[in-house]
C-alpha cells in the first residue's frame, strides 16, 4: 500500500504540470490581456500614458510569446515558491491567497462535516422505515432544498435574518473583526457567522445526500446477508449500522475527492451573495480581470487539492470495502 | 424422542392491501433431536416461507394468517415463536442461539466487508460471555471443525477470498457457533457444484450426529433429500402434499406429484423404463387452480373430483399422510 501511495504521489507531478499548462493557457485565451484592461481603465479615467503601458509590458514579460511566460511563472513557482504577481491587488500572489484559501478550506470542510452528519442519519431511517411519515417529510425537505438554487436561499435566509434580528448576516466576520489580527476573539466571531454559510452550501448537498443514501440502503436492505445477520440474533439496529449501511457508504467514500473542487467553484455565486472573503468569488474576480498569475495559481493549488481529494478517496474505499485492492503491478 | 419444533395448521399470506395473497395453507409437521425432516418442493412451493418462520424470519408483507409454531427448550415450558413480537429480544434470543439457519447463496449470505472470523465472533458475543480473545479463538476452532484445511488463515479472510464450497463451511460454521438444537438449511447446496454437495451434505450430517440437532432440510431435489432425511413432507403451492417417514415415502410415494417427482430420477425410475417427466409448470400462487391445486398437471387426474374439491388429507400408512382424492 505504501509503494501504491508514492506511485500515486509521483504521478501527481504530470498530472499538475498539464493542468497548470491547459489552465495558463485558457486565462490567456481571451483577446488581449490585463495591460488591455489597464489601458481601457486609464482610457477611462483620461490618464492614458502609453509609455507606462509599454514599460510595464516589457516588465511583466506580456511581449514574450505564451511558453516563455508559462515556464518563467513555472520556474518561479518550483524554485522560490513565488506564485507570481497579481496586477489587480499590486500585491505578490502568495501574500494575497492564503487567508482567503484558508477560510475556503475552513467553510468548505465544516460544510461537507455538516452535511454528512446530518443527511446520511435521515438518510438510513428514511431507508429503514420507508414510506413512513418520516420519510415523506424528509423527502419533501429533500426535493424543495434541491431544486431551491443556493443563491436564492442566501437572499432569502439574509432577509428574514434582518427582518428578523435587524442584523446583516452576511460575511464571514462582524465589521471590527474583518482586519483584525487573528484572536481568539476573532475565531469566536468566525463560528458565529458560519451558521448562514453552513445551511446555504450545505442544504442542496444534504438533499441529494439524504436522497442517494436512502437509495443505496433501501438497496442492501434486500440483500440474503442481511437476512442472514438476522438470523444470527443481533438487534435490528445492530444488523443494519453494521451491514448495509456499510456497504452503502462506499459511493459516499468515492465522491470525497471530487466534491472538493465542486465545493469550491459551486459556491462562488452563494459567497458573492452573502460577500463571503473566500477562494471563488476572487478567483471569478481574476479571470474576468485576467489577472492570470492569481488565476493561475487558484487553479493549480485547487487542482492540487483535488489530486489529494482523490487519493484520500480511494485510501479510505480500500480500507472501508475490502474487495477494493490497490493494484500491484 | 421429543420434539423440539413442532409447527400446527400454519397458514402464512402476504398482505396486498386489497387482500392477502395465501402462500402457505395450513402445513403441520414437527422436528425431533437428532431428527432431520427433508422438505421438498418446486420454487414457490412455500417451503423457505414456512422454514423462515420458525425463525420468525417471513419477508416484508409476509405474515402467520393463521395455526402456531411452538419451539421446546431445553428446560421450561414451550414457547410459542408465532405470539412472540417481530424482531423482538424473546425471538432473538432463539435466533443464532438455538435456532440457526443456513442459506442457499453463501456467497451473498456472508457479509461481503467482514471478514469470516469476525462474522462467527459477531454471533457468538450476541450469545455467550466470550471475551473477543476467546471468541475469536472459538471461530477458528470451529472453521477447524468444518473441515477448513488452515482455520486461523481462513478466519482473517473475505468471503470473495473463498471458494464456494468453503463458503458454505464457513456459514455452516457460523451457523453453528453457538451450538444450536435446531438446523434450518435452506438448498444449501443448489449453487454448488456435485463434488461439494456431497462433502457438504457428509458434513452436515456428521455435525448432527455429533451435535444431537435436529435438522430441517429444504430443497428441491428429493434424490437428495432422500439420503439423509428421516420423515420427507412434500409440498405444492404451500400445501402439504405428503408427508411421512423418508422410507416410505420414498419407496411407497401416496401422492401422484411425488410419484412423478421419483419417477423423473434415474435411482428411483424402472431399469430400461424412460424417465418421467410433470407436465406444465407450477401455477402462480394468485392463480391458484380451483379444487386439488396440482389437478392440471395431474398424470393420474381422477375425474371432476379433483377440478372441484379440495382433497382431504388421508391417513395411507402408518405414520403417512397424503392430500390426494385417490385415496377416499
Amino acid at each position: 500500500m505504501t509503494g501504491y501511495i508514492i506511485r500515486r504521489i509521483l504521478w501527481f507531478v504530470p498530472t499538475l504540470l498539464a493542468v497548470s499548462l491547459v489552465s495558463f493557457a485558457i486565462i490567456q485565451l481571451p483577446p488581449g490581456d490585463y495591460l488591455t484592461v489597464l489601458e481601457a481603465q486609464m482610457g477611462a479615467e483620461g490618464d492614458y500614458n502609453p509609455e507606462v503601458v509599454a514599460r510595464l509590458r516589457e516588465r511583466f514579460g506580456f511581449d514574450q510569446p505564451f511558453i516563455v511566460q508559462y515556464g518563467k511563472w513555472m520556474w518561479a513557482m518550483l524554485a522560490h515558491g513565488d506564485l507570481g504577481y497579481s496586477f489587480e491587488w499590486r500585491v505578490p500572489v502568495s501574500s494575497l491567497i492564503g487567508e482567503y484559501l484558508a477560510l475556503t478550506v475552513v467553510v468548505t470542510a465544516a460544510t461537507l462535516i455538516a452535511t454528512w452528519v446530518i443527511a446520511l442519519p435521515i438518510g438510513i431511517y428514511s431507508a429503514v422505515r420507508p414510506y413512513s411519515l418520516f420519510d415523506y417529510i424528509a423527502t419533501i425537505i429533500g426535493f424543495v432544498g434541491k431544486a431551491t438554487p443556493n443563491f436564492l436561499l442566501a437572499l432569502i435566509l439574509m432577509w428574514w435574518a434582518y427582518d428578523t434580528f435587524g442584523a446583516d448576516v452576511s460575511g464571514l466576520f462582524s465589521p471590527e473583526y474583518a482586519n483584525a489580527p487573528w484572536s481568539w476573539a476573532k475565531v469566536k466571531d468566525l463560528v458565529s457567522h458560519m451558521w448562514l454559510p453552513l445551511i446555504v452550501l450545505g442544504t442542496s448537498g444534504a438533499a441529494s445526500l439524504i436522497r442517494q443514501m436512502r437509495a443505496n440502503v433501501l438497496d442492501e436492505l434486500q440483500k440474503p446477508y442481511v437476512e442472514a445477520a438476522r438470523a444470527q440474533g443481533l438487534p435490528e439496529w445492530r444488523v443494519i449500522l453494521r451491514y448495509p449501511v456499510r456497504v452503502a457508504l462506499n459511493p459516499f467514500l468515492s465522491t470525497i475527492g471530487g466534491s472538493i473542487p465542486e465545493l469550491f467553484s459551486g459556491a462562488v455565486t452563494t459567497a458573492i451573495v452573502l460577500n463571503l472573503p473566500m477562494a471563488g468569488p476572487m478567483l471569478l474576480r481574476a479571470l474576468v480581470s485576467q489577472d492570470m498569475y492569481l488565476a493561475g495559481s487558484f487553479i493549480f493549488i485547487l487542482s492540487v487539492f483535488t489530486l489529494i481529494g482523490t487519493l484520500i478517496s480511494d485510501i479510505l474505499l480500500t480500507l472501508v470495502d475490502p474487495r477494493i485492492r490497490f493494484e500491484e503491478a | 424422542m421429543k420434539d423440539l419444533v413442532t409447527v400446527e395448521d400454519l397458514s402464512i399470506g402476504f398482505d396486498l392491501r386489497e387482500l392477502v395473497l395465501p402462500a402457505v395453507d395450513s402445513i403441520s409437521f414437527s422436528v425431533g433431536t437428532g431428527e432431520t425432516l427433508g422438505i421438498v418442493g418446486e420454487s414457490g412451493s412455500g417451503k423457505s416461507l414456512s422454514a423462515r418462520a420458525i425463525l420468525g424470519l417471513l419477508p416484508s408483507g409476509g405474515k402467520t394468517t393463521g395455526g402456531r409454531i411452538s419451539y421446546q427448550p431445553e428446560e421450561g415450558d414451550a414457547i410459542t415463536i408465532t405470539d412472540l413480537p417481530k424482531n423482538g429480544r424473546a425471538i432473538r434470543k432463539l435466533r443464532g442461539a438455538e435456532i440457526a439457519m443456513i442459506f442457499q447463496e453463501p456467497m451473498a449470505s456472508l457479509s461481503p466487508v467482514h471478514t469470516i472470523g469476525n462474522q462467527i465472533v459477531t454471533t457468538l458475543r450476541q450469545h455467550t460471555d466470550l471475551n473477543k480473545r476467546a471468541a475469536l479463538a472459538r471461530a477458528i476452532e470451529l472453521l477447524d471443525q468444518v473441515g477448513m484445511a488452515s482455520p486461523a488463515i481462513i478466519a482473517e479472510q473475505y468471503a470473495h477470498q473463498l471458494s464456494g464450497g468453503m463458503r458454505q463451511r464457513a456459514m455452516i460454521a457460523m451457523a453453528l457457533s453457538c451450538s444450536p438444537r435446531l438446523l434450518i438449511c435452506d438448498e444449501p447446496t443448489t449453487a454448488l457444484d456435485a463434488t461439494t454437495e456431497a462433502q457438504v451434505v457428509d458434513l452436515l450430517m456428521k455435525l448432527q450426529q455429533d451435535m444431537k440437532m435436529g435438522m430441517i432440510f429444504i430443497s428441491h431435489n428429493i434424490g437428495l433429500v432422500s439420503e439423509i432425511a428421516d420423515r420427507v413432507m412434500v409440498m405444492y403451492l404451500g400445501q402439504s402434499i405428503e408427508y411421512g417417514l423418508a422410507g416410505h415415502v420414498l419407496r411407497k410415494p401416496a401422492h401422484p406429484y411425488t410419484r412423478a417427482l421419483l419417477g423423473a430420477l434415474p435411482a428411483f425410475a424402472e431399469p430400461g423404463s424412460e424417465l418421467a417427466s410433470l407436465q406444465g409448470a407450477v401455477p402462480d400462487l394468485a392463480a391458484r387452480p380451483q379444487g386439488c391445486t396440482f389437478h392440471p398437471r395431474c398424470p393420474e387426474y381422477a375425474g371432476d373430483q379433483c377440478k372441484t374439491r379440495i382433497p382431504s388429507v388421508h391417513v395411507v400408512a402408518n405414520q403417512h399422510l397424503a392430500r390426494c382424492h385417490i385415496h377416499e
